[in-house]
């Protein structure tokens, strides 16, 4: 952008050593996920071979074959799904609510509701006492514990409050002279005319709904309520994989198959929607820091 | 605020009417203020109806928890509740501070954190600047989408990646290092390794997000200030070093301070994910040492002192940080 006349010599190597370290940057980040596709087609011998992975080589899909016969995951995945759509569908719902009152300027209490939200942004009660309200809340170990707790926060309602606030007040007026109340003007005004702020929050929502883990680890127990990060989380780092392979798998044990691309197809099952989603969707996360940053 | 007035609803004054008179000097009468807004209520109760599920969720899960802290004062039982529980005063405070092991966790947590504002905050601001100085439209904007890609994965997923790059019988790391005639490390149960470790994958997952906000406020740059500094004869290094550089200093003053009252939270998603009880001595923070302590040891009472003394310090840190900025800059974010 600031090409101004000629490049000199020196300009000429700085700008190819810089576009070389860019390549290298985006490799440091496409290849570990490309590695981990590789093992998840592998055979369980090339899997454990020392080397770097281009391509699998024979391809297999016997662990995706594996794990799509466990009714784990099929459990894991109607929860993430289920909690990403009413999770988000709340979220943004009652963000917008709570970001159309606050923009109320003349609004009795408006000033109290602000900073009631904004001392949550640097005090909080943390996750003992929090822990406890969930399980006194009776929600603990049911579904709601997943989607409640995290529904609301202060600086996203602050994000879409001042959007709401650089609407043209003129149609809002205009709908109350003629008799609608604010209930109406919300739905059938005001969330109309927030549909940017609207899909920004909704992507913030859904990527925080399905990369969620910590909440299921510690507000749920049952099995029905496990979700895709907490079923992997398992797998890698609590290493029940292999009880979980001959329990679920069960029958006759698949050489073809062993933890490592077990693992890395559960990886790939779990990032696969959000990989597939990203080249669409993240120009609208890029806009969404964009309204943050700029006007809060 | 919910009684509808025989279900019709007179028309209500909105709030442009107020913002035009905002503009003329209002003189506050202190004493009518608070019966004049009283007053005032019942025109916006479709307002706060709207808002009443997002109140009772503030009050509930943010405010509650607060009241709960009360716990870090007490001798908690869960049959008793929190208010039934014994009051035994600052004696687990006394309990943190006589234990070794919390100085431990507190160095690491400090240490972590300062590697990774030394070594991570001027990466998104470097990352925009050579970002800005590629000439190729479309290449720009690849490397930016890839550059944000991390951000998206959760550290469950990344921690499984990083785990199998870095194992030392598969992993990539093995495989270069043996090119180089080195014998395997296995970099995630080494102490030392592991936090190098934690803190290039944190720098790495983050670098292109953060340098979103650098980004937009370098494409807000007046141009004619590039071509001035050309026409005197500037070079590009120049250019970056002297206008564009110097034109993010607000944005990077206001990271920084957030980033100093962040800095008792070393990352507990990551660590939690990739530390395992070989790498307890140098990755262990505040927030997994709670975690540990309160639900798995339910160390209740103790675990909530740590995270209150937790968050009164960052507090502490967030506002002294600013009060500094505020003198040397002369405004801070308040």
């Amino acid at each position: 952008m600031t090409i101004v006349g000629r490049r000199s010599p020196g300009d000429k190597i700085f700008d190819t050593c810089n576009a070389i370290l860019m390549v290298l940057f985006c490799i440091t980040i496409l290849y570990p996920v490309w590695h981990v596709a590789v093992v998840s087609f592998s055979t369980a011998e090339k899997a454990n071979e020392l080397g770097l992975k281009i391509l699998p080589n024979p391809a297999s899909m016997a662990s995706y074959r594996a794990i799509f016969k466990t009714s784990t995951l099929g459990i894991a995945y109607g929860n993430t799904i289920l909690r990403t759509i009413i999770g988000t569908g709340l979220t943004v719902f009652f963000k917008m609510c709570m970001a159309y009152g606050l923009s109320k300027k003349k609004m009795p209490l408006r000033n109290g509701i602000t900073t009631m939200l904004l001392v949550t942004m640097f005090f909080s009660g943390g996750l003992i006492p929090t822990y406890f309200l969930v399980r006194n809340l009776r929600i603990y170990d049911t579904f709601w514990a997943l989607v409640i707790p995290g529904m609301l926060d202060a600086y996203t309602i602050f994000i879409a409050r001042n959007f709401v606030m650089s609407l043209p007040d003129s149609l809002e007026e205009s709908a109350i002279i003629d008799g609608a109340n604010e209930v109406r003007v919300f739905f059938q005004i005001i969330l109309p005319l927030c549909i940017p702020i609207v899909a920004v929050l909704s992507l913030w929502g859904v990527v925080a709904n399905w990369n969620a883990w910590f909440d299921a680890l510690v507000y749920t127990r049952k099995r029905d309520l496990l979700t895709l990060q907490l079923l992997l989380r398992q797998m890698l780092i609590e290493s029940q994989s292999s009880v979980f392979l001959e329990n679920e798998v069960g029958g006759g044990r698949d050489y073809a198959i062993n933890r490592e691309t077990y693992n890395a197809a559960t990886i790939m099952v779990t990032i696969g929607p959000i990989i597939l989603a990203y080249p669409f969707a993240q120009r609208f996360f890029i806009k969404g820091i964009m309204v943050g940053s700029l006007k809060g | 605020m919910k009684e509808s007035w025989g279900g019709v609803s007179a028309p209500l004054p909105v709030d442009r009417p107020e913002r035009i008179s905002m503009r003329k000097k209002r003189k506050s009468v202190p004493a009518g203020r608070f019966a004049k807004s009283l007053s005032l209520m019942p025109r916006y109760r479709f307002v706060y109806l709207l808002m009443l599920v997002g109140i009772a969720y503030f009050l509930v899960f943010r405010y509650v928890p607060m009241y709960g802290v009360l716990m870090a004062f007490k001798d908690f039982k869960y049959k008793l509740g929190i208010l039934g529980s014994p009051w035994i005063g600052f004696t687990h405070f006394k309990r943190i501070l006589g234990n070794p092991g919390f100085y431990e966790v507190l160095l690491n947590t400090f240490e972590i954190s300062f590697l990774r504002l030394i070594c991570g905050f001027p990466m998104p601001i470097l990352f925009a600047l050579l970002l800005n100085e590629l000439r190729w439209g479309r290449f720009k904007k690849t490397v930016q989408t890839i550059s944000y890609l991390p951000h998206f994965l959760s550290w469950v997923v990344l921690g499984g990646i990083f785990t199998e790059l870095f194992s030392p019988s598969r992993g990539v790391t093995s495989y270069l290092l043996k090119l180089f005639g080195t014998t395997p490390i296995y970099f995630l149960a080494d102490p030392s390794w592991a936090r190098i470790i934690v803190v290039v994958t944190g720098i790495w997952q983050e670098v292109g997000y953060n340098s979103i906000i650098y980004l937009a406020a370098i494409s807000s740059i007046d141009q004619e200030q590039y071509e001035a500094a050309h026409v005197d004869g500037a070079r590009r290094w120049q250019q970056a070093i002297r206008i564009t550089l110097p034109s993010l200093a607000p944005t990077i003053t206001i990271l920084l301070i957030l980033g100093m009252g962040g800095i008792l939270n070393a990352g507990f998603d990551q660590i939690f994910n990739l530390y395992n009880p070989a790498t307890y001595k140098t990755l262990d923070i505040i927030d997994t040492y709670v975690y540990r302590h309160g639900l798995i040891d339910m160390d209740y009472s103790y675990s909530t002192a740590v995270g209150l003394f937790k968050n009164l310090v960052g507090l502490c840190l967030m506002l002294s940080t600013n009060f500094v900025v505020k003198k040397v800059n002369g405004s801070g974010i308040w």
